[in-house]
C-alpha cells in the first residue's frame, strides 16, 4: 500500500474543498467534514503475539495497536457529481498517513450511480467502516473475517479499498430496499496485488431493521511472496445477515475463499453476535471460528468468545470492554506461523470510540 | 371559602391540563420544506428513508439538501426517535457507518429550529426538521408527527 505524508494528505483535502469552492456557489455548503478515532488497549496471558506479529499482536506486555483515526471530506461539486476522500492513519502502520478511499460519484438517476478512483472494498457487513469503531458494537470487527491492520495471516478475504470503478443500483420494493454493487480494478498490496479483480455485492435491506448482503468476487495474484500463488485465482463468499430490532442486535456471516488449488489457503470463517441494548448499555457475546487449510499438512482450527459491553456514556463517544477467550485446535490460527501457541489464551480489552 | 377553594382547583387542573397541552405541542416534530420548491406531503416511511440517506427524492422536488440540528439540541432528540425510529446514538452510529464508508453525503447540520427554518426559507432544494410550534408562513410543512 502507497503512503503519503501528512503535507501530501493535507493537500488533497485542501484541493477538494478548493475545487468544490471554485465551482459551487455556496461552498460551505457543498462541503462537509468529518472524522473518526479510536484507542484501544488489550492484554493477553500468552506471551506469543495474537493475530500480528510483535509490537502490534496483542500479548501479555500489552498493546495499544488498534489505535486509529481518520479525517472525510464530502464536496457535493454539483447537483449530480460528489467528490469523497478520507485519510487514515493508526498505530498498526506507525501512524503513515495514507488514502483510506477517494473517488468521484456521478449519480445517473436518484438510484443508479457510477463511482471510480480508490474505493472502499465492499466485501462483508461491516468491511466498509471496519476502521470506525463507534460504528460497531465490537472494539474490532471479528477478526476470523475482517482482517487487523499488520496481521500477516489469517483468512484475508477483506482489503481496504480497491482502485477501479463500480456501478451502484438500488430498487424500493414496499419496506424492502434491495441494492446491488458491481465492481472491478486492481488491489495493492505490501509487495503484491490483486488484478483484474471483479465482485458484485448484494444488499436487501427491511426497513432498517434487518440487512442481508452476499458478496462474491474473484481476482488475479501477482508479485505474490509464495511462487505457488503467482497468478492464482483469489476468490472469495461471504453471505450474512444484521439485524437491530427491539434493542436486540444479531449479526451472523460466513466467508470462504481459495487461492487457486493452493489446500493451505482455503479458510472457512464465520462468527454470529448477540447483543440486547438497554439504554446507553450494549452487552453482547460473540462466537467467532476459523478454519484454514483443512486436510491439508498446515491446517489451523481456532475459535474465539467474546463477552463485550459497549457504553454510549456521552453523546457520540463510547466506552468498550471486552473479555475474550481463544481457543487454539490445530495449527496456529491468527496466532504467527511457526508459533506454538498455548490451546488456551485469555485477553482483556478497552476502548474509546469517538466520531465528530 | 368553599367557592374559592372549588375555583383554585379548576385554576390547577386547567393549568395541568395546559402544560400537557403544551408540552405535548412542543414534541410535535415538522418536517419543512420551501414554499416554492413544489415538494408534495410526505408520510413517515419516506420522511424516515430520507433523513437515513436511502432515498434522494422528495415528490415534486428536483434535488434535496438535508438539513439536520446538532446532536444537542433538543428537536433532535424527538425527530431521531419519532422518525428514524432510533436513539440519538443509533442515529449517529447510523450516520457514521453511511459517511465514513462513503455511502453518501451527511446532512448539513444547524444549530437549532430558528437556523433551520431560516435556511429552508432561502433555499428552495431545502428539508429540514423543526419543532412544529417554530413552523411560519416562511415554510411548507411536509409531514407534522406528533
Amino acid at each position: 500500500m502507497k503512503r503519503i505524508k501528512a503535507p501530501t494528505a493535507a493537500l488533497l483535502v485542501c484541493c477538494a474543498a478548493m475545487s468544490s469552492q471554485a465551482l459551487a456557489v455556496s461552498w460551505a455548503d457543498r462541503i462537509s467534514i468529518g472524522g473518526f478515532a479510536s484507542t484501544n488497549y488489550s492484554l493477553t496471558d500468552s506471551e506469543i503475539p495474537f493475530n500480528g506479529e510483535e509490537n502490534i499482536g496483542h500479548d501479555n506486555k500489552g498493546s495499544w495497536s488498534g489505535t486509529r483515526m481518520g479525517l472525510n471530506v464530502n464536496a457535493q461539486i454539483n447537483k449530480r457529481f460528489r467528490f469523497a476522500s478520507q485519510i487514515f492513519a493508526s498505530k498498526a502502520e506507525d501512524f503513515d498517513l495514507h488514502v483510506d478511499w477517494a473517488f468521484g460519484d456521478l449519480s445517473l438517476t436518484d438510484d443508479l450511480s457510477l463511482r471510480a478512483g480508490k474505493i472502499k472494498f465492499p466485501v462483508g457487513l461491516v468491511n466498509e467502516y471496519t476502521e470506525v469503531g463507534y460504528a460497531m458494537p465490537w472494539i474490532k470487527a471479528p477478526a476470523v473475517i475482517y482482517t487487523e491492520l499488520g496481521a500477516p495471516n489469517g483468512p484475508q478475504m477483506t482489503r481496504e479499498s480497491y482502485t477501479g470503478a463500480s456501478l451502484l443500483g438500488n430498487l424500493s420494493a414496499g419496506d424492502w430496499i434491495l441494492g446491488a454493487d458491481l465492481y472491478g480494478g486492481e488491489i495493492s498490496l505490501e509487495g503484491s496485488n490483486v488484478r483484474k479483480l471483479g465482485g458484485l455485492s448484494l444488499t436487501a435491506d427491511w426497513d432498517d431493521v434487518v440487512l442481508f448482503k452476499a458478496t462474491a468476487y474473484q481476482g488475479t495474484m501477482h508479485g505474490a511472496a509464495i511462487p505457488a500463488m503467482e497468478g492464482a485465482k483469489h476468490k472469495a463468499l461471504l453471505y450474512g445477515v444484521k439485524a437491530d430490532w427491539n434493542d436486540i442486535i444479531f449479526y451472523a456471516e460466513r466467508g470462504d475463499i481459495t487461492m487457486g488449488d493452493l489446500a493451505t489457503m482455503k479458510a472457512t470463517s464465520w462468527y454470529t453476535t448477540v447483543g440486547y441494548q438497554m439504554g446507553k448499555l450494549l452487552p453482547h457475546l460473540t462466537y467467532q471460528s476459523y478454519e484454514q487449510g483443512k486436510g491439508s499438512t498446515q491446517e489451523d482450527q481456532q475459535n474465539t468468545i467474546t463477552l463485550g459491553l459497549r457504553w454510549d456514556f456521552m453523546p457520540s463517544v463510547a466506552f468498550k470492554a471486552e473479555l475474550s477467550q481463544i481457543n487454539t485446535d490445530k495449527g496456529v490460527g491468527l496466532f504467527p506461523q511457526g508459533s506454538t501457541p498455548p490451546g488456551t489464551v485469555n485477553m482483556i480489552g478497552f476502548g474509546l470510540d469517538t466520531v465528530f | 371559602m368553599k367557592k374559592i377553594k372549588l375555583t383554585m382547583i379548576a385554576a390547577c387542573a386547567a393549568l395541568l391540563i395546559s402544560s400537557l397541552f403544551i408540552s405535548t405541542a412542543l414534541a410535535e416534530i415538522a418536517i419543512i420544506a420551501n414554499p416554492a420548491s413544489g415538494a408534495s406531503e410526505i408520510d413517515t416511511k419516506t420522511a424516515k428513508k430520507l433523513f437515513l440517506g436511502k432515498t434522494k427524492s422528495v415528490p415534486g422536488m428536483d434535488s434535496v439538501t438535508l438539513v439536520s440540528q446538532i446532536e444537542a439540541s433538543s428537536t433532535t432528540a424527538e425527530f431521531t426517535q419519532k422518525i428514524t425510529k432510533k436513539t440519538l446514538s443509533q442515529y449517529k452510529s447510523y450516520w457514521s457507518r453511511m459517511i465514513f464508508s462513503g455511502k453518501a453525503m451527511p446532512p448539513k447540520e444547524l444549530a437549532n429550529d430558528a437556523e433551520v427554518k431560516a435556511y429552508v426559507a432561502g433555499h428552495t432544494d431545502a428539508v429540514g426538521y423543526v419543532d412544529a410550534s417554530a413552523v411560519d408562513s416562511s415554510v411548507k410543512v411536509l409531514l407534522r408527527t406528533p
